[in-house]
């Protein structure tokens, strides 16, 4: 292990006593983090992706105690649309946060407060959708394991959207915070949830989340991450999902800032015609670099995945896709597609992406496509031909292209909100919505 | 191919026949006797086995036969292969006809023709004594020669394939043709050129089995018989007037 | 089973057809690899002092280097220690004439298609055959030199151009490149050598037809293509071995220099021994193939995999110049426990370059087949294009197909696009097929020809044809 890892993994050994299972994830993830530190760009998953800027800086784990008023929450996270449960360096804040109007049939609480009350429910589902071995991220997130959020839908559940601010403060120092978010959906049950990732504080915040997800036959999840933090932020997140017979996952990502932000999905489709739909819209500037790789892996028949990700690369930025659809024998009549498309706003932005099929079945439809290129020179002259002017016609043209991509949110709030999101990082701001 | 002698034997005779899909019984003891110059409709509604029954005379293994018999100029059918049964003379017309990606459609053609008539001890076609039978009969159905270079149906129009359905029966100029749905889709021209491509095969020594389910194929081809199937057999047996019937009461009339 | 598939199986029964050893004597030395060996080999071939120390710099930077695992490939470790470094057929004397060639020699290459008697020549195929280490023949080279084309054994290049050998050996695929190229750079032992003069359009076919006889031994050949200004050239290349059950490896080099305006076309029908049903034997294919294309000049690769047991190649192009073009159009067959893990590497440097790709991959029996290609924009390559399409046809449910494209993008002004498809031979088209009277081997041929016409179609003819067979052979036992 380097410097780096080291002062990433201080404070891992004196965290508050907590059950024999919760322990055991601890230890676990911390000898694994031991073993492997942090990967390098010989690693085939991080080949384009250089942790050096990370390791430049030393973060201390965050302060739990840290006080983050609701003012300043919303500055960073917007209003709240419904229940909201708030996490400050990985801590439950009660006063922040609102259950009010939690849809029945879903229990969202903190993990600590779960752990406590119903050890069983979370001792089953816990760490068991991630190996930690060679995803040295996760790893680390267990090695920290204490608060986050506990998500258990209910066969009956049904209906609104369940928000998760996570909150990174780094105010004197750099920080990290490892928040887990757990989410067991018994068979049936459905839900929407909504992950917000902000950082406060001027110094760089690094968030390592882990989301895990559970779903018994015939249950949907509508699941959102929205990653919002300031240029300077480090954000890593791994959400892996467990699929049963029938289930249903649609994830949808947003990564809008931070100095690296990396997401690794890994969704397994255990049970037989379970589907899965991942999204993601990217979009970086200046030396920024952003990076999703995804795991799909079809276990049982008659599964269909679909995969699209969206990336818009300015300055000097780096956009990096890595997505796999993975087709196991006998996962017969699966129907799997997959596709990247890239837009390079500048000579010195850069995009890598590796859309990969592996396929160990002759009965299945699978596919992927990708491509990279800037925006359409006949429509730019079009538009300006018409009296716009060319900074506000290049930004209505990104929007086109990253329209799709909002419009795919099925909760309308968070649909308005990650429109002005979008747009007010583009030429002509939040006016370009009025055109669109 | 060689005149075959009208010795009284039926082209095509199928005695209670059975077959089914899965545990489902989709034929339930269906008889049939086609002659030599005959043409035969057979009309139904959705569901009554009429495409399960062409298939199963062509050999297409989604249904299993479970009793009867079908021969074919006396030959046990059921006994032979798919390509066996094309060899001895029945063509099957697709109600889908299927896409074969890079696999040239002019190339197909001869592939076929000339592993029938090796089959049958016939001299081969060489490609030129192919290439004029082709664009004679490509004439007939009226299809654009740039479609003969293209891959089996890769990309054509609906009305496109059955077409080639139509070329490919007038090339291997079968004893029995079944046509499987061949008017579904198609708009009042290409009817009359599938009609003018059935006509012209019409011979004393050919038959032909048209399967559809609306009475408009039969105003362009006139069929001696017209049998009306239901629930996995033939129902009703009759003349052009039952077909006129049908129109007039719907299928409900005929249901069991 | 059904009955379909079981005659698939029965059809595709058949054996690989060039499986047979020729008996002649052979010269070969010692087995192991140290520095002695190298040098031996480049003392027995009488090398000016250039190229032994470009096979010292070789074989020193390779002791330097590990073996590459990021491949989806399996294998049991290669013992470098046990394997014969250079096997030559003897007695070989200067030949006044073709008809002097070892009457087994001229048997073997006969059995093989490839006539090397003066009057039974393939018509416009000027052929050079190597024979394990050496090169036993070249046709048609009197012909070809009277228009300036040098075209024969990469060790008569050495000894009467070495000028030219010395300046592009190594320019396209350095020493240092990679672990098996490496290797090759200390260790080769013959190959072909042409060079196309400026403005001539080659009258004929070059052709270089490779056979691994001996046993033990590795076949490590070196083929340099030179063509200057404005110059066009086709090469085909063919290869087969005998069957055995120990695996053997073939780590080649294929160097193309296409200069400003320059044209080379570069198609290999690659059979070697597979191995048999139960992946026993079979050749190791580690294979560098790359070339560099200067302004307006245009190189094209095409290939038709079929043999060995591990296929390990990525013919690619370095688009050097403004206005270059590269393309790939590949066949890739894995059948039984066969693995190839192929593609290409397009890297676009100059403005305005263009590059396709077109790979068909087919997948059989436990058969494993990877597509894996680069496309890289540098950041000078304004306007530069690309297109892929990677498809794969999987016949049985215990095979495996993998699509890993790398697409790295440096240039906004760049367009690439990339598509993959995965697909069966349907029920349905095998009985479409059956119904007009088409027996299913045939069918089955017909199908997997048609998947793979849009590659096959860039090959010269006398390939194609032979091409085609080939793939329908190479299904043998391919279901149940």
């Amino acid at each position: 292990m380097n410097e780096a890892a080291r002062s990433l993994l201080a404070g891992a050994e004196s965290l508050p006593s907590a059950p024999e299972f919760v322990a055991s994830v601890r230890r676990a993830g911390r000898e694994a983090f031991e073993r492997e530190g942090l990967p390098t760009t010989r690693q085939e998953d991080w080949r384009f992706t250089s942790l050096a800027p990370l390791a430049a800086h030393s973060f201390g784990r965050g302060d739990p105690a840290e006080q983050v008023t609701p003012a300043e929450l919303e500055r960073v996270a917007g209003k709240s649309f419904g229940p909201r449960l708030v996490f400050v360096n990985g801590r439950f804040d009660a006063g922040l946060s609102t259950a009010h109007g939690l849809p029945a049939g879903v229990h969202a609480s903190s993990l600590h407060h779960a752990i406590a009350v119903s050890p069983a429910l979370v001792e089953r589902s816990l760490a068991r959708t991630v190996a930690v071995g060679g995803r040295p991220f996760a790893a680390l997130n267990g090695a920290f394991l204490g608060d986050g959020a506990f998500v258990h839908v209910d066969a009956a559940a049904r209906g609104g959207p369940v928000e998760l601010v996570f909150a990174t403060v780094a105010r004197d120092r750099p920080a990290a915070c490892h928040p887990r978010v757990l989410v067991v959906a018994d068979a049936g049950g459905e839900a929407t949830l909504v992950e917000t990732y902000v950082a406060i504080g001027e110094h760089p915040a690094l968030t390592n989340a882990v989301t895990e997800v559970s779903l018994g036959d015939g249950a949907r999840l509508d699941h959102y991450q929205v990653q919002d933090q300031p240029a300077s932020a480090f954000h890593h997140a791994t959400l892996a999902v467990l699929q049963g017979k029938g289930t249903r996952l649609s994830s949808h990502s947003t990564a809008l800032g931070g100095a690296l932000s990396r997401s690794d999905v890994l969704a397994r489709l255990a049970g037989e015609g379970a589907e899965t739909h991942l999204a993601g819209l990217y979009m970086a500037d200046g030396g920024r670099l952003v990076d999703n790789h995804s795991v799909i892996e079809h276990a049982g028949p008659g599964g269909t995945s679909r995969e699209l990700f969206k990336g818009i690369l300015d300055g000097e930025s780096r956009g990096v896709f890595a997505g796999r659809i993975r087709v196991l024998e006998g996962a017969v009549k699966t129907d799997a597609h997959q596709s990247n498309s890239n837009l390079l706003l500048s000579r010195d932005a850069i995009v890598d992406s590796m859309p990969q099929l592996e396929i160990y079945t002759d009965e299945v439809k699978a596919g992927h496509g990708g491509t990279v290129g800037e925006l359409d020179a006949d429509a730019l002259f079009y538009l300006r031909s018409r009296g716009i002017p060319a900074a506000a016609a290049r930004g209505l043209l990104i929007y086109a292209f990253a329209r799709e991509m909002v419009d795919r949110v099925a909760v309308p709030a968070l649909r308005d909100r990650l429109g002005r999101l979008v747009a007010g990082r583009l030429p002509g701001g939040v006016a370009i919505l009025e055109g669109a | 191919m060689s005149q075959q002698p009208n010795d009284g034997t039926p082209l095509l005779e199928v005695r209670a026949l059975q077959a089914r899909i899965d545990d489902k019984a989709i034929l339930k003891g269906l008889d049939l006797t086609v002659m030599p110059g005959e043409v035969h409709a057979i009309m139904g509604p959705n569901g009554s086995g009429k495409s399960t029954f062409a298939g199963v005379l062509a050999g297409r293994d989604r249904a299993e036969v479970t009793g009867g018999s079908a021969t074919l100029d006396g030959k046990d059918l059921l006994a032979m292969a798919p390509e066996e049964r094309a060899v001895a003379g029945l063509f099957l017309g697709f109600q889908y006809p299927v896409e074969i990606p890079g696999v040239g459609n002019m190339y197909f053609l001869r592939t076929a023709l000339n592993a029938q008539r090796r089959a049958r001890g016939e001299e081969e076609l060489d490609a030129v004594d192919f290439l004029g039978l082709a664009k004679e009969k490509m004439k007939l159905v009226e299809m654009d020669p740039a479609f003969m270079n293209r891959g089996v149906n890769e990309g054509f129009s609906g009305g496109e394939k059955k077409r080639n359905e139509v070329l490919q029966m007038a090339v291997l100029e079968p004893r029995l043709s079944i046509l499987d749905e061949i008017d579904s889709g198609l708009d009042i021209d290409a009817l009359r050129v599938v009609a003018r491509g059935v006509e012209a095969l019409r011979s004393p020594d050919r038959a032909t089995l048209l399967v559809t389910h609306y009475q408009r194929l039969l105003e362009y081809i006139v069929p001696d018989k017209i049998h009306v199937m239901a629930g996995g057999r033939i129902v009703r047996t009759g003349g052009r007037e039952l077909a006129l019937e049908l129109e007039k009461k719907g299928y409900a009339w005929v249901e069991p | 089973m059904t009955d379909a598939n079981r005659e698939l199986t029965e059809i595709t029964e058949q054996k690989y057809k060039y499986g047979f050893v020729t008996d002649v004597a052979e010269d070969r030395i010692r087995k192991g690899l140290d520095e002695d060996i190298v040098r031996l080999i480049s003392s027995k071939k009488n090398e000016p002092a250039f190229l032994l120390d470009f096979r010292l710099k070789a074989f020193r930077h390779w002791l330097t280097l590990e073996e590459p695992t990021w491949a989806k490939v399996r294998y049991n470790p290669i013992d470098y220690q046990e394997i014969v470094y250079y096997s030559a057929p003897k007695p070989r004397k200067k030949l006044a004439s073709m008809d002097e060639v070892d009457p087994e020699l001229r048997e073997a290459f006969a059995k093989l298609g490839i006539p090397l008697e003066e009057q039974k020549r393939l018509s416009n195929v000027a052929v050079d055959a190597v024979f394990d280490s050496v090169s036993v023949a070249t046709t048609f080279k009197k012909k070809l030199a009277d228009m300036g084309v040098i075209f024969g054994s990469f060790s008569d290049a050495v000894r009467e151009h070495p000028e030219l050998v010395e300046r592009y050996l190594g320019s396209v695929v350095p020493y240092t490149d990679n672990y098996f190229a490496t290797l090759n750079s200390a260790v080769f032992s013959d190959g072909s050598f042409a060079y196309i003069p400026k403005g001539v359009r080659c009258p004929m076919e070059l052709s270089t037809y490779f056979r691994i006889n001996a046993a033990d031994t590795g076949q490590f050949e070196r083929t340099l293509i030179v063509a200057d200004e404005g110059s066009h050239v086709s090469y085909l290349e063919g290869c087969t071995a005998p069957q055995r059950d120990q695996n053997q490896l073939h780590a080649a080099v294929v160097e193309l220099v296409a200069l400003d305006g320059a044209e080379i076309k570069y198609s290999t029908v690659q059979n070697w021994y597979p191995g048999d049903a139960e992946g026993r034997g079979g050749i190791f294919n580690f294979v560098t193939k790359r070339g560099k294309a200067m302004k307006r000049s245009k190189i094209s690769w095409t290939q038709v995999e079929t043999g060995s047991a591990i296929t390990w190649k990525y013919p690619s192009c370095i688009l050097q110049g403004d206005d270059s073009v590269g393309e790939f159009y590949s066949v890739a067959l894995a059948n039984h426990r066969q693995q190839a893990d192929t593609g290409t590497k397009m890297i676009h440097i100059g403005k305005n370059t263009r590059s396709t790709i077109v790979s068909k991959g087919i997948s059989a029996g436990h058969g494993q087949n990877t597509y894996r290609g680069q496309v890289k924009i540098m950041k000078g390559a304004d306007g530069a294009r690309n297109h892929s399409q990677c498809d794969s046809l999987l016949i049985g449910g215990h095979c495996g197909a993998h699509t890993f494209p790398y697409i790295e993008a440096r240039n906004p002004t760049a367009q690439v696009e990339h598509e993959a498809t995965t697909s069966k031979i349907s029920e349905d088209q095998l009985f479409y097929c059956r119904q007009r009277g088409i027996k299913e081997e045939d069918a089955v041929s017909m199908i997997v020809n048609g998947f793979a016409r849009q590659v096959l179609k860039e090959l010269p003819m006398e390939f194609a044809v032979e091409a085609q067979k080939l793939l329908g052979m190479s299904l043998e036992g391919s279901v149940g």
